[in-house]
């Protein structure tokens, strides 16, 4: 008799773990014969199929995972060092990393934090104003997959904490699922305890994974009552958007970092902080590393404690180097890694998010030096130097300073800065169309010259046409001209 | 300008129209009518009747009274005060009244009430089937709520919830409206996100419970199991509030579907004014095939008698398209009814919301007078009373054909139905037999939460949401108490640990370790990974979805896949991807594969023996199959004349299917010694694929199946059974449960086939009845009538242990 689960087997059909796909079988032409020849051909098809399934099913009572099970044998057993913990929700294991606080990480060392400065500012987040690096806990978690939901095992929980003159890292580990909520536990009451979290990228995940499952064990989960510097943000704002404008600048001889557009950890890692992490394990086989350790392989488990671990010191590292940005000097005097034209322009970006046009025009005047600095290669000889790099760039970035002093007040300065850029050779209509545009507002508003004003405007209204700007654009520049065709005839008439 | 003629036409039709200006003079000029009144078959009177009602219960906050009050409700009938004592005593309720009787304040009532009585705490989720709902029943549960003054809300949750949205109704809903599929893949398997939801939930109400049936129902049901589970871990034990049309054994489905026995409440004591139905039959006019007139044609003929600018009237189709093509022609006759063609709309599904709110509005305000539409107006949408209510056929089931009829109704005021046939043998059965339309419910709900496949893909997106544990019973043996009565939980979740590694057990515990999301991959509708999608070659686009049984006959390379009557070639099936590929083409032909199908048994669990074992006159049986189909070749069979056009071969692997069947067996004797003792010159093989054919077109009458849902193979000498064999199986993979169901019915099933064929005005076998005789075999009418009345006139079969067969499958 057959058993349930060999029926649910056959019913269900589920392809053997890593078998590969089946392919139906090839299929003989059929006779145009006969009733009875197509007959034969049927009963013939019918058994190789028979056969075909056959050997499918055997294939499924083979050993029921795929992954090859003998190679590993060897490696049997928990990770070393490994630190029970128990509370009311049971028990759990740990590693402890206890470091000097001046473990050197890449180019830094953890003390750095001390130096760090305008976190709040840099972060654009208030509630960081008081934030102090020294009494924060660094988040990293690893979980058996992105989806969230339910069914996604938070396995392994690092946070870092300073205590003294040691960093020490503690990284919560459940070695089955029972564990989950004992580590929860401990890991929420190791929040309440810091005055605040620094992650990467955890604002939008690792917090949501453990907020979803503490809440699944009534379990208070305190991210919402302490501030939370997510490092990405910051850092993506100031050297992700405009990171291939330094290889503009620089040519090919970028310096480390020169491309950080991904705004990936590692890619920060490697450009700010200079660590290049080897033979590391990616996250991504976290989860199948976690999952062969329940199956009594833990042969990949170390590597996921040893790539977690460099996690939080790298975040403790890049808070560090985030907080040297604004001045571009580490505490000892020595230059910030990373692309500086970027971050000039970053800086002038966050200055002009708080409002503050002369703090941006400042960095705006150095992005610029830095520009002018380098021989902008190709550009200046009319060839595109590489194809990802905008040809505009410098043109945008001097439109863009040309417009901050207009704002902040310095018609003067921005005129000339207007003029300035119109007079490039190549520059894009469209940016030539904008500054035109802004110099004819400042030259009809601040100084009265509605010829010189007039003139802009037709400049701009050309450069409209052939840049394709919006139609509500160039029915502005028609209004305009129009009104300083009517202002120049009143004069006109005047005179 | 229009002759003379036809002027007069127009002006007898208008004067006539201006004539009827009551439901009574309508049914006169339909009993008067020279040319209609042939057709109708029967005339039903149900008088009027008065409501019963009582006072509000005494528990019942003021707050909420007043609110009724003030809507000008000083009562509530008997019902909706059984249904709410019920509830507020704590019990799970379903309520069975007929449409328009106010099932939805027994529902919202005794969750107003608990909303009070916890200042907010208590939250609710509401299930309905279909978005539009939600929608509906939400607004109108915001102006309750907003009328009571409290800072509470009701959400909808669905596809089009914005992001920004979820999080607040989440955190503040105390009603969530949403449908089984986003509780399916959105809620439960992110249940941390909702667990203030869950831990606080006190009802779960579900609306129209009688639309979850067959693969839906059953993963349904597991999805209500999941849900359940959720809310224990936090805490909440929800009841059940539900509302449904009439079915057979409320009590029995409400159980299978929520594992609680639920007080049932079916005592209608809403008013009702007098209702006249009528059944029409129209004419034949090809005898020897038994072909009658169009369906839609004579609606059209009809409507010249029952639709004026005195009564707004509903027709209800079938099809998206017959809806379109029966507007068109109410639009062009409009003038004939004095009707401005603005006055008739459509209204179906694929329409867009605002134009629905629009029409619905429209019909509220009386501004429509007549609306053909679909189901889509089938189940609660507010279009208030209508009063004469068409159906362009047999919709399939009671519960769809008395909601329908429900549409028309005014309080107090004299309202009409009519059925209008068509060639099918369950319509043709309706004329002979209208007894079945006004008795209680026969048809039965086919649902099995506890089929092994829906089941372990519910358990195994349950075992995502939290891990199974095996706990002593009351009887002192170890098992998973929150997921059903099927005794095989524990060797699912071992199957999933041992043989696709996605559990990991660790003590008596099972816990989810793969990197997935298995709702995502798993439909409610049972659609499943396997299905073949088909592409619009030219655009990319998926026009439609095909199950994996039914592809190698509708999808392969030449096959014409047809779409809302718009025709597609199909140039290339990639089976292995399960993608069809197609180019719009205007043909003149469709195609029909030709398929051979081997059955073999597996395993026999039940039969039926008339007579004793060794001398039986039949037997049935109920089993264990497996089916392998092989598509053969195809035809090309021009439109309208049927023409064949050639044939082609087909070359895909054949498709195997393990599943349920209800198996007929008869001794070689009888079979012959029936047909020579008649003198027919039947093919048997035909007779018999015949036979199975006509059980499978009769079987909705008694469960609820969709046409594609059983399957037929017919063995003349079965070499399991050795003799003439009769499958009827399931076509879902191992079985939802139909097969058990027409096993407890054969004999309704069988005497209602007898019925059809006594009915039938064919000669030799027709669409409506057998098939055509070309498919059916030159007698093959007469021949499946004597065995089914010989079948009919043994003694009533006994059942035997399969064991006993032995002999017979030794042979």
């Amino acid at each position: 008799m057959e058993s349930f689960g060999d029926r649910l087997k056959r019913l269900r059909r589920d392809p053997a773990p890593g078998a590969p796909k089946t392919s139906p079988a090839p299929v003989e032409e059929s006779p145009h014969a006969g009733v009875g020849e197509r007959r034969d051909w049927l009963r013939k098809r019918l058994r190789d199929r028979a056969a075909t399934q056959g050997e499918r099913r055997s294939a499924q009572n083979s050993p029921a995972s795929g992954l090859p099970t003998t190679q590993h044998a060897t490696s049997k057993g928990m990770p070393r060092d490994l630190a029970e913990f128990s509370n009311v929700h049971g028990s759990f294991a740990a590693r402890v990393i206890d470091l000097p606080a001046e473990h050197q990480h890449g180019h830094f060392r953890l003390s750095e934090v001390d130096a760090a400065e305008d976190l709040a500012w840099l972060a654009r987040d208030a509630a960081l104003l008081d934030f102090d690096p020294r009494r924060a806990v660094y988040l990293d978690i690893e979980t058996t997959g992105l989806s969230g939901g339910a069914g996604t095992w938070p396995f392994m929980v690092a946070l870092g904490r300073f205590e003294g003159d040691r960093f020490v890292l503690w990284q919560g580990f459940m070695r089955n699922p029972h564990e989950e909520a004992a580590l929860l536990f401990e890991v929420a009451a190791r929040i309440h305890a810091s005055s605040g979290v620094v992650s990467f990228f955890g604002k939008s995940f690792d917090r949501h994974r453990l907020e979803d499952k503490m809440r699944m064990h009534s379990i208070p989960a305190g991210f919402a009552e302490r501030p939370h510097l997510d490092l990405y943000y910051p850092l993506n704002r100031l050297y992700t958007r405009r990171a291939s404008w330094d290889k503009l600048a620089r040519g090919a001889a970028a310096p480390p970092g020169g491309g950080l557009g991904d705004g990936k950890l590692g890619t920060m890692e490697r450009g700010l902080i200079g660590l290049k992490r080897q033979a590391d394990l990616s996250g991504a086989h976290a989860p199948a590393a976690w999952f062969a350790f329940l199956d009594q392989r833990p042969h990949l488990l170390e590597e996921v404690f040893r790539h977690n671990a460099l996690d939080v010191w790298s975040l403790v590292a890049l808070l560090a180097h985030l907080g040297r940005t604004k001045s571009e000097m580490r505490a000892d005097g020595t230059p910030l890694a990373g692309p500086p034209l970027a971050r000039a322009l970053g800086l002038a970006g966050l200055a002009r998010d708080h409002g503050e046009r002369a703090v941006e025009c400042a960095y705006l005047d150095l992005a610029h030096h830095r520009l002018e600095a380098e021989p902008v290669r190709g550009f200046l000889n009319g060839i595109q130097p590489e194809d990802r790099v905008p040809a505009q760039a410098p043109a945008e970035m001097a439109l863009w300073q040309a417009d901050a002093l207009r704002l902040a007040g310095e018609s003067e300065r921005a005129l000339a800065a207007y003029t300035a850029l119109e007079i490039r050779r190549q520059l894009p209509a469209r940016v030539l169309a904008q500054s035109a545009a802004e110099r004819a507002k400042l030259l009809e508003r601040a100084t009265k010259d509605f010829a010189a004003a007039l003139s802009a405007c037709e400049v701009a209204r050309a450069a409209a046409v052939r840049g394709l700007c919006s139609a509500r654009f160039r029915a502005e520049l028609d209004k305009r001209a129009a009104r300083l065709q009517t202002l120049l005839k009143r004069d006109n008439e005047q005179a | 300008m229009p002759n003379k003629g036809q002027t007069d036409d127009l002006a007898t039709d208008l004067s006539r129209a201006k004539g009827l200006d009551t439901v009574e003079k309508i049914v006169a000029a339909c009993q008067a009518d020279p040319e209609l009144r042939t057709g109708f078959r029967h005339w039903r009177r149900f008088p009027g009747r008065q409501g019963e009602t009582a006072a509000f219960p005494p528990g019942l906050d003021p707050r909420l009274i007043q609110q009724l009050r003030d809507a000008g409700i000083d009562e509530l009938y008997s019902h909706q005060r059984q249904a709410i004592d019920a509830a507020m005593a704590g019990r799970d309720v379903l309520v069975t009244t007929p449409t328009a009787s106010g099932k939805t304040i027994a529902y919202t009532l005794p969750v107003l009430q608990r909303l009070l009585e916890t200042n907010g705490r208590a939250r609710s989720i509401w299930l309905f089937p279909t978005k539009a709902l939600s929608q509906d029943q939400s607004k109108a549960l915001n102006t309750r709520i907003e009328a009571l003054g409290e800072p509470w809300h009701s959400f909808t949750y669905d596809g089009d919830t914005p992001p920004t949205v979820r999080r607040t109704l989440r955190e503040r809903g105390q009603v969530i409206l949403t449908n089984p599929w986003m509780l399916h893949q959105g809620i439960l398997p992110n249940h941390g996100k909702w667990a203030d939801l869950f831990a606080s939930l006190e009802y779960i109400v579900i609306d129209e419970v009688h639309t979850l049936s067959g693969v839906f129902g059953s993963n349904v049901a597991g999805v209500l199991r999941r849900l359940l589970r959720i809310a224990a871990h936090y805490g909440a034990k929800p009841r059940f509030l539900m509302s449904s049309a009439t079915v057979r054994n409320p009590r029995d489905f409400a159980r299978v579907l929520t594992g609680r026995d639920v007080e049932l409440i079916d005592q209608d004591g809403s008013p009702a004014g007098e209702r006249v139905f009528g059944v029409y039959d129209p004419p034949i006019i090809d005898p020897v095939a038994g072909l009658r007139r169009n369906a839609l044609e004579e609606a059209r003929r009809l409507a010249k008698l029952v639709c004026n600018a005195h009564h707004q009237t509903i027709f209800f189709c079938n099809r998206r398209t017959a809806v379109e093509v029966l507007t068109r022609y109410l639009k062009e006759g409009a003038p004939r009814m004095g009707l401005d063609p603005a006055q008739v709309r459509g209204y179906r599904g694929g329409y867009l919301p605002d134009l629905r709110r629009e029409i619905e509005k429209d019909l509220r305000a009386g501004k429509v007078r007549i609306v053909v539409t679909t189901n889509a107006l089938e189940l609660g949408i507010d279009i208030g009373s209508l009063d004469v209510c068409v159906l362009v056929g047999y919709p399939g089931s009671q519960a769809s054909f008395w909601q329908r009829v429900g549409r028309a109704g005014r309080r107090g005021k004299m309202s009409l139905g009519v059925m209008i046939a068509r060639s099918d043998p369950i319509d043709q059965y309706l004329c002979a037999q209208p007894d079945y339309l006004f008795e209680a419910p026969r048809e039965r709900l086919a649902i099995d939460p506890d089929s092994p496949v829906i089941l372990s893909e519910q358990m195994k997106c349950a075992a995502f949401e939290l891990p199974f544990e095996s706990k002593l019973g009351p009887d002192g043996s170890r098992g998973i108490q929150d997921f059903g009565p099927s005794p095989h939980l524990t060797e699912i979740l071992d199957y999933f640990t041992e043989e696709s590694g996605f559990l990991h057990k660790e003590g008596h515990k099972w816990f989810f370790t793969q990197d997935a999301y298995p709702a995502q991959e798993i439909s409610l509708n049972g659609s499943e990974p396997d299905n073949v999608i088909v592409f619009d070659a030219e655009s990319m686009n998926a026009i439609g979805e095909i199950d994996r049984e039914g592809s190698i006959t509708a999808v392969h390379e030449g096959a014409i896949y047809q779409v809302e009557g718009e025709t597609w070639k199909v140039e290339r099936f990639d089976y292995e991807n399960r993608r069809a590929y197609a180019r719009q083409v205007k043909s003149d032909y469709f195609t029909d594969a030709n398929t051979e199908t081997e059955v073999r048994v597996l395993r026999l669990e039940e039969r039926l023996v008339s007579g004793s074992v060794n001398d039986e006159a039949y037997s049935m049986w109920r089993g264990e199959i497996h089916v392998t189909t092989v598509a053969t070749l195809y035809k090309k069979i021009r439109f309208y004349t049927r023409e064949n056009l050639g044939a082609e071969d087909i070359h895909l692997p054949p498709e195997e299917l393990d599943t349920d069947a209800f198996v007929i067996t008869l001794s070689n004797e009888t079979l012959s010694q029936l047909l020579e003792s008649a003198d027919l010159v039947a093919d048997r093989g035909a007779t018999w694929f015949a036979m199975g054919a006509l059980l499978r077109r009769v079987a909705p009458l008694f469960l609820r199946v969709r046409s594609g849902d059983l399957g037929v193979s017919a063995q003349l000498a079965s070499n399991h059974f050795k003799r003439p064999a009769l499958f009827l199986y399931d076509r879902h993979r191992g079985g939802i449960g139909l097969v058990r169901l027409f096993f407890d019915a054969w004999r309704e099933i069988f005497e209602a086939a007898v019925e059809v064929l006594d009915h039938c005005a064919c000669l030799n076998g027709c669409p409506a009845c057998v098939g055509p005789a070309e498919e059916a075999g030159p007698e093959g009418k007469p021949a499946v009538a004597l065995i089914l009345r010989h079948i009919l006139a043994q003694p009533a079969p006994l059942a035997t242990d399969v064991l006993d067969a032995s002999p017979v499958l030794e042979a």
